[in-house]
């Protein structure tokens, strides 16, 4: 079954269509049995405030994740849990309101300038979304080398993003200076413990590991911020300028085919090559010692593993940027789409991820818009009055309330759920729907095991190949490693594009793209992926121009706020599991490391 | 006034997040030749050992980083530089709410962005507005934003003044547009700033305060696959002009940038880019 909330069924040809066609308002959630649910665990929860050691706990802001989020959670200090939390987003200009208000009227081509200053971290995703959905609506195809064009330069992005946040962002609350202050009975275990990956990294100890990644003094952050650079200069060999490229155009990319720039982009994949092999192995032996100095570290920042992915880099001999088409170039993207919700694969087709997505505001610093001009898709699926297609932006700021409105992020559901997007729901989906689009990755089974195998050619290091097992579920942990593994992944996926770039330019295929045309009336999609995670843009032209225009984040997916069924976003879900293991001496010295390590494996 | 740097070991830089997309800051971490690591380390000749307070990159969080920010309001960590990226929110159109929030005060009020610029911006040696939202307005005051968000010298006023600098009447907002801008041009400001706050350097400055020596090429809003290869016949004469680095030293290490390399120019360096040089962007059929 694809949906289980929402009204939707599926015909023997796979088509998608109402349960009930005569219901006068199929997408009424007000039936919805987990609102009462929501409800009750709201006055149990009051009831249980009134326990002296039950103490609301607040950080504002959240630094390292963009800074601009601010965190209240219940903790019950007794027994060491959050037992509520709610995140607020406290920033409305720069995030995707801002840009979809400014948008309306534009020409449709300047949404690819507009969209991609949503975030300065992965403005090469929104601009490729952005060119997307404009293609969808033009009707044509870019030519194969523009589509390896654009895979390079995201992989680069991808790169820098997931290395970024390995040392700069989560990276710090894993280093001696965090552990030796909030761990302490670690830091003493982690000198005593030897690191099994010492042939891949050289470091002998854990705690020269943690040592290494100490901000600023550490030579494996030190590392991270040049290696990230050159995923930064991968991205601005394609993409002209990063952050915001230059060179994204409706129908391909404006850069000259020439082989320096891909020689470039190739000296900086062999480089990456090297460094991801140590750089998985790095993470491999921190998370291990961290589950084995507490095996209740499993159990932080834990998910029941609602994962969503539209893929990303796309096949040149199959992308033609048709809806119609989406299900079967999206499968062959070199990462898949997929959804899987506890553990079930729902679907790996892009059009039921599309008339899937409800947008709520009912907990936002945004009003309601009133139902919409779009009742299905392209293919006659129902879309439902949340859809972003459906959707008008409209802020509405409001105090703080954390039971009314807290957030200026909107709550994204995906068959009303709360979805986790991101490196670790990519690797996930690939491995369990068969990974087949890459030749260096495979997806793997060892006993009971699914995983993914990553193979890496020999560089100045030996040839390897990287194991990655599907976690028991999502943790804090699990998806900082996945990350180090994307890097891998992603590293591979340029080799192998640069290796069909050449081969075009040898063959003298070096169209870079082609004409188009805006419509006058049509709506569209573009579907990509940042390092941080899932990234659509929903259009709407009208009369040649943009009519609407509907940004959704992987930081809108994740750090959203409760929806209007009640259910909390992804990090207060994750927080609310999330056993409090911080060693502090006096409650006076808590300061919430564990949350943080929680809200930080996500990539805001 | 004399100013303290010069026998100082060490400057705070105390950056501040408006309206943006954090998108120079990622362009400042991208920056290697030096890299803003190259400062924090004191590895540069005779520019003081930064103390970088970034709440992108800061070890703490809440209180305990908000805890820097009132320090310096108060006198207390000094000297700093102040940078700010992203745009200033008109907070007094966001009702009961608030646009950009940092922090919440003693009686639950929001503390905005703007309410940190009103204490800090007094107390710096030196106040540097990184990027075009910064500088004047850029993107969150692009037509539709309701935000009435603006650039840090309109809204502290041109005769706006921080502390430092060789003369008495101190220096005022240094702006780096561009959006982003390069991050080694923006490292090298800041160097340059540094060396000036230590009377080594005059700190020129043109019109719109920019670093002149770094704002002195000017190019056109282009549209993609126009200028290269260089397009013949396309008509440059009725372009305005644009006042960017790029086109000449590349985006980084000397290499992309914009139309040098086939993309587009949409002079993002300029203010109100969005409204008035997007339109001369567009993809044009004839190239
Ligand atoms: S060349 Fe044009 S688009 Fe590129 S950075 Fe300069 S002003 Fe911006």
């Amino acid at each position: 079954m694809v949906f289980k909330n929402l009204p939707i069924k599926f015909d023997v040809y796979g088509r998608a269509h109402l349960r009930d066609e005569e219901a006068s308002d199929p997408f009424d959630y007000t039936p919805d049995p987990r609102i009462q649910r929501a409800l009750n665990r709201e006055r149990t929860l009051e009831k249980l405030s009134s326990n002296p050691n039950v103490r609301p706990f607040e950080i504002g802001p959240v630094t390292r994740t963009g800074g601009r989020f601010a965190l209240r959670t219940v903790i019950d200090f007794d027994q060491r849990r959050a037992l509520d939390a709610h995140v607020e987003c406290g920033q409305f200009a720069g995030q995707s309101g801002a840009c979809e208000m400014t948008l309306n009227g534009h020409e449709p081509s300047d949404a690819i300038h507009i969209s991609s200053r949503v975030c300065g971290s992965s403005s090469g995703a929104h601009a490729i979304a952005s060119a997307m959905a404009l293609e969808m609506a033009a009707g044509v195809t870019p030519p194969p080398l523009a589509v390896l064009a654009r895979n390079l330069g995201s992989c680069g992005e991808v790169i820098s993003e997931c290395v970024n946040h390995l040392f700069l962002l989560a990276g710090p609350d894993y280093s001696e200076g965090a552990v030796s202050r909030t761990n302490l009975s670690f830091w003493g275990k982690a000198q005593k413990t030897p690191a099994a990956g010492v042939n891949a990294h050289g470091l002998e100890t854990v705690a020269d590991i943690m040592r290494g990644m100490n901000p600023i003094s550490g030579h494996l952050y030190l590392e991270a911020l040049q290696m990230a650079r050159l995923g930064r200069e991968m991205a601005t060999l394609m993409f002209g300028k990063h952050p915001h490229p230059a060179t994204i155009v409706p129908g391909g990319i404006g850069i000259e085919a020439n082989r320096e720039v891909f020689n470039q982009v190739l000296g900086r994949v062999n480089a990456l090559l090297d460094y991801s092999k140590k750089l998985a192995v790095i993470w491999d032996d921190l998370v291990d010692f961290f589950y084995d100095a507490e095996p209740r570290y499993r159990r932080v920042g834990e998910l029941p593993g609602n994962l969503i992915s539209v893929g990303l880099w796309d096949d040149p001999e199959g992308y033609d940027a048709s809806y119609a088409n989406c299900n079967e170039w999206g499968m062959r993207r070199m990462s898949a789409p997929g959804v899987i919700i506890n553990g079930e694969i729902r679907t790996d087709r892009l059009s039921d991820i599309n008339i899937g997505i409800e947008e709520f505001v009912d907990h936002s610093y945004y009003g309601q818009w009133e139902g919409g001009q779009v009742p299905a898709d392209p293919l006659s699926g129902p879309v439902s009055p949340w859809h972003p297609w459906n959707k008008e932006t409209a802020p509405f700021p409001t105090p703080r309330d954390w039971k009314e409105r807290y957030s200026w992020n909107t709550a994204p559901r995906w068959d009303r759920e709360a979805m986790e997007t991101g490196p670790l729901a990519r690797l996930w989906i690939n491995a369990a729907g068969g990974a087949q689009n890459c030749e260096f990755i495979k997806s793997s089974r060892r006993s009971s095991q699914r995983g993914l195998e990553i193979f890496l050619p020999k560089g100045q290091r030996p040839a390897t190949t990287l194991q990655w097992s599907i976690p028991e579920r999502p943790n804090a942990l699990e998806r900082n490693r996945a990350r180090a593994y994307q890097v891998a992944y992603a590293v591979m996926v340029a080799y192998a594009d640069l290796l069909k770039a050449f081969d075009c330019i040898r063959q003298g295929e070096v169209t870079m793209s082609v004409r188009f045309l805006h419509p006058d009336r049509k709506i569209s999609v573009g579907f990509w992926e940042s390092g941080r995670g899932m990234t659509t843009h929903h259009l709407a032209i009208k009369n040649r121009v943009i009519g609407n225009y509907q940004v959704i984040t992987p930081s809108e997916w994740m750090g959203s706020p409760r929806d209007a069924i009640g259910l909390p976003g992804i990090y207060e879900a994750a927080m609310m599991n999330t056993p409090l293991l911080e060693e502090c001496a006096r409650a006076e010295d808590f300061i919430g490391v564990d949350l943080l390590r929680v809200a930080r494996s996500f990539d805001p | 006034m004399q100013s303290e740097v010069s026998s100082l070991e060490a400057v705070y830089l105390i950056w501040l997040s408006g309206a943006g997309c954090d998108g120079c800051t990622m362009a400042m971490l991208g920056s290697s030749e030096p890299g803003i690591e190259d400062l924090i380390l004191g590895n540069v000749p005779d520019v003081p050992r930064v103390i970088l307070v970034h709440p992108d990159l800061a070890t703490e969080s809440g209180d305990a980083f908000l805890a820097n920010l009132e320090q310096a309001a108060d006198g207390r960590l000094s000297p700093f530089v102040l940078v700010l990226e992203g745009a200033i929110a008109d907070e007094s159109r966001a009702g009961q709410g608030s646009f950009s929030r940092l922090g919440t005060s003693a009686d639950g009020r929001p503390v905005t962005v703007a309410d940190w610029v009103n204490r800090l911006a007094p107390q710096a040696e030196a106040v540097i507005a990184i990027g075009s939202c910064a500088s004047w307005g850029g993107i969150p005051a692009a037509d539709g934003n309701p935000t009435g968000a603006k650039g840090l010298e309109d809204y502290l006023g041109r005769d706006f003044r921080s502390r430092g600098g060789f003369s008495s009447s101190g220096l005022p907002v240094v702006n780096v547009p561009g959006c982003a801008p390069t991050g080694e041009g923006f490292i090298e400001t800041l160097i340059y700033v540094f060396l000036h706050l230590a009377q080594l350097v005059p700190l020129d400055l043109d019109e719109e305060r920019r670093p002149r020596w770094l704002y002195n090429h000017e190019t056109y809003p282009l549209p993609p696959r126009v200028e290269y290869p260089p397009a013949v016949g396309f008509d440059l004469s009725n372009r305005p002009t644009v006042k960017c680095p790029v086109p000449v030293t590349g985006w980084l290490r000397n290499f992309g940038g914009c139309a040098r390399v086939g993309g587009s120019c949409i002079g993002c360096t300029e203010r109100d880019f969005a409204d008035s040089y997007l339109a001369l962007a567009r993809p044009d059929p004839a190239f």
